[in-house]
């Protein structure tokens, strides 16, 4: 009787997980072929040697040995990892206030809010780069402006730089953080924030103590997919820092297509993408703790 | 002999006047009044959707008001943030801070105003001993019940010594018998502090326990505002009757010299009902409680002939539902078992003892 009873939501529960794989076999299946398949040629490629742009048979760690020994490449490396950071951190900065403003919008406000904060996302990295070009470059609306009114007599280098790079992809990647920070302040109890008021908090005072701890959460998982993005970015460092940048994805193109190095950029690429997963290990423990912490 | 102006004997914590506040189409206050006297336990009772949290915000600040000016303490309040307006708070959902501890908690507001480390920790200490919780100061929250959590958040509103502490029907997420337990301690901690406390609730019997005044709200306006016994025993209308006890209202007509007998209307071979006070209606409804029926074996000749529905045992006391000859209802609450047989459909005689509330019949 009571094996029976025990024995079948098990059953059941077993047959729901079944259907649910059979019904998600098509998407795994093109997962595979479409992720895991490209994922496991670099691999390939970047255990080979290369010659005129030709693969080798034969595997060698000799490109990973050669990327990690370098100096130049751990510098480069390194600023790349500043400046998706600095980008993150802008993010995170930019983001705030108007996740704060979303956050406290009534319904229907709030709806055109996400609608300003997600139409940007319809648009193509590379036309909301270009659209960036024309503000920031030489010959650019800033510019333009600065020498006719005589403010300055040379245009400023706003891109075609590091700069340049920042204030695009900044601009491109803030949806993501705002979305994130929106979603854990929904989640945050309004009279807590009430609370803070009246124990005699300023809305400063309330923010730091009450409201940024309480959203880390959403802060981080916001920062993560920021600075992946931005480490995996290709158009908008190209189009506004320039091919001449130090930027590792920048550095993976030109050895791919203009250099024809596939082992070298490959091997670069494995390199970015174990930083990221690593990152992503990192960002769900701490969430858990961070969780546990407040809970228990 | 010419008397002073008529000022208040006791000064006023708050004096609302006036006060407006929709949301949408939907009125929460209607041009409220209310003065909160110093020291005193006001509830704050209606059912939901009454405007008395609404009511409570905006004294608090939390909420503004369309019209309408609120003072604490003799100073005008109205567009104050409510961090300036001196006061604690408890909600219902306990509203502690997660990321810190309970001796944190306790200490926040104290911190914020720059009090020193060890001011703070011995008032924490008071605090926790005045809730008889002195060993949970390094818990989190989340690691107390239900009701340490909220004794915690009285603390916390208590330790910045508010002039006023609100309460937003703080027990409401509790059990029965905590929420009972809660109750007389704060009572005890009102007298401890001589805080004013104003307390929101749509629970009636806590508002009779607990209050010096209570105001009872229906659709953003008070009712009646007064002491618990005036409000059970002298309900302004038939709304307040209804919502605080049990009550019948049965529909008379006055006779005798000194009008005080009343004859109840549509029920046959009825007895006289005599009443506490002359009544000043020709014709008016009888607001009779429970506990003000006798019932007796019906051979008496001066109550009201009718037979027994239903018995209810309460535990320490029975409640009658009766049923009058013409259909009228009637309930009689006995203390204890009575000591004769009753049963559904028993012929008895229900006597009316020390009504005093004649209520005029209903308009239109």
């Amino acid at each position: 009787m009571s094996s029976i009873s025990s024995s079948r939501p098990m059953r059941t529960r077993g047959r729901v997980a079944f259907t649910a794989l059979l019904l998600g076999a098509p998407a795994l299946a093109a997962t595979a072929a479409l992720v895991a398949a490209p994922l496991a040629q670099m691999f390939d490629a970047s255990l080979r040697h290369q010659d005129f742009g030709i693969l080798q048979p034969g595997f060698t760690l000799e490109n990973y040995r050669a990327l990690l020994g370098s100096v130049q490449y751990a510098e480069l490396f390194y600023k790349t990892i500043a400046a998706a950071a600095l980008v993150t951190m802008l993010c995170a900065l930019f983001g705030f206030p108007v996740a704060l403003h979303i956050a406290a919008a009534g319904p229907r406000h709030r709806a055109f809010l996400y609608f300003l904060v997600t139409a940007p996302l319809l648009i193509n990295t590379v036309v909301r780069s270009y659209g960036w070009l024309l503000m920031l470059g030489n010959r650019g609306l800033i510019n333009t402006v600065l020498i006719a009114t005589s403010i300055t007599s040379e245009p400023l280098p706003l891109s075609g730089n590091l700069l340049g790079m920042v204030i695009g992809a900044t601009q491109v990647f803030l949806p993501f953080m705002i979305l994130s920070l929106t979603t854990s302040l929904d989640g945050l109890d309004s009279r807590l924030i009430e609370s803070a008021g009246i124990l005699g908090a300023s809305r400063i005072r309330t923010f730091l103590d009450v409201t940024l701890p309480l959203t880390v959460p959403g802060l981080i998982a916001g920062s993560v997919l920021v600075f992946s993005l931005m480490l995996g970015a290709i158009v908008t460092p190209l189009m506004l820092g320039g091919s001449a940048i130090r930027y590792l994805s920048v550095t993976i193109y030109t050895d791919a297509f203009v250099l024809f190095d596939l082992p070298r950029a490959t091997a670069s690429s494995a390199i970015l993408l174990l930083a990221v997963t690593c990152l992503y290990a990192l960002q769900r423990h701490f969430i858990r703790s961070y969780q546990d912490k407040a809970t228990t | 002999m010419p008397g002073p102006p008529s000022t208040s004997p006791v000064p006023l914590k708050v004096r609302a006047r006036g006060l407006d506040k929709s949301f949408g189409s939907h009125r929460a206050l209607r041009a409220i009044d209310l003065d909160i006297h110093n020291g005193e336990f006001l509830t704050l009772l209606g059912p939901s959707g009454c405007g008395k949290t609404t009511l409570m915000r905006v004294i608090a600040g939390l909420e503004t008001n369309d019209g309408g000016t609120v003072m604490i303490d003799g100073r005008d309040v109205t567009h104050e943030s409510p961090r300036r307006r001196g006061l604690g708070m408890v909600f219902q959902s306990y509203s502690l801070f997660p990321h810190m501890s309970v001796a944190e908690n306790i200490g926040y507001g104290l911190k914020v105003a720059g009090k020193s480390k060890t001011e703070i920790e011995d008032r924490v200490r008071e605090m926790l001993e005045l809730i008889s919780l002195p060993h949970v100061a390094d818990r989190r929250p989340k690691a107390l019940s239900g009701g340490q959590q909220q004794r915690v958040a009285l603390a916390r509103a208590l330790a910045t010594r508010p002039s006023l502490l609100m309460l937003d029907e703080p027990l409401g997420a509790l059990d029965l018998k905590l929420r009972r337990q809660l109750q007389a301690e704060l009572k005890r901690i009102h007298r401890a502090t001589g805080m004013t406390f104003l307390f929101v609730t749509h629970d009636q019997e806590e508002a009779l326990f607990l209050s010096d005044r209570i105001a009872v709200m229906r659709d953003g306006r008070i009712e009646q505002l007064d002491t618990p016994e005036n409000i059970y025993r002298r309900p302004a209308n038939d709304y307040v009757a209804d919502f605080v006890g049990d009550v019948t209202l049965l529909s008379c007509g006055i006779s005798g010299r000194n009008r005080r007998l009343a004859v109840v209307h549509d029920w046959p071979n009825a007895a006289p009902v005599t009443i506490a006070h002359p009544s000043p209606f020709d014709r008016f409804r009888l607001v009779v409680r429970p506990e003000q029926v006798a019932l007796v074996p019906p051979d008496g000749r001066n109550g009201l002939p009718a037979n027994v529905q239903e018995v209810i045992n309460e535990g320490s006391t029975t409640l009658v539902l009766l049923k009058g000859p013409a259909g009228n209802q009637l309930k009689a609450r006995l203390i204890g078992r009575p000591n004769f047989a009753l049963h559904r459909g028993a012929a008895i005689c229900a006597e009316v003892r020390g009504a005093e509330v004649c209520l005029p019949m209903e308009a239109g």
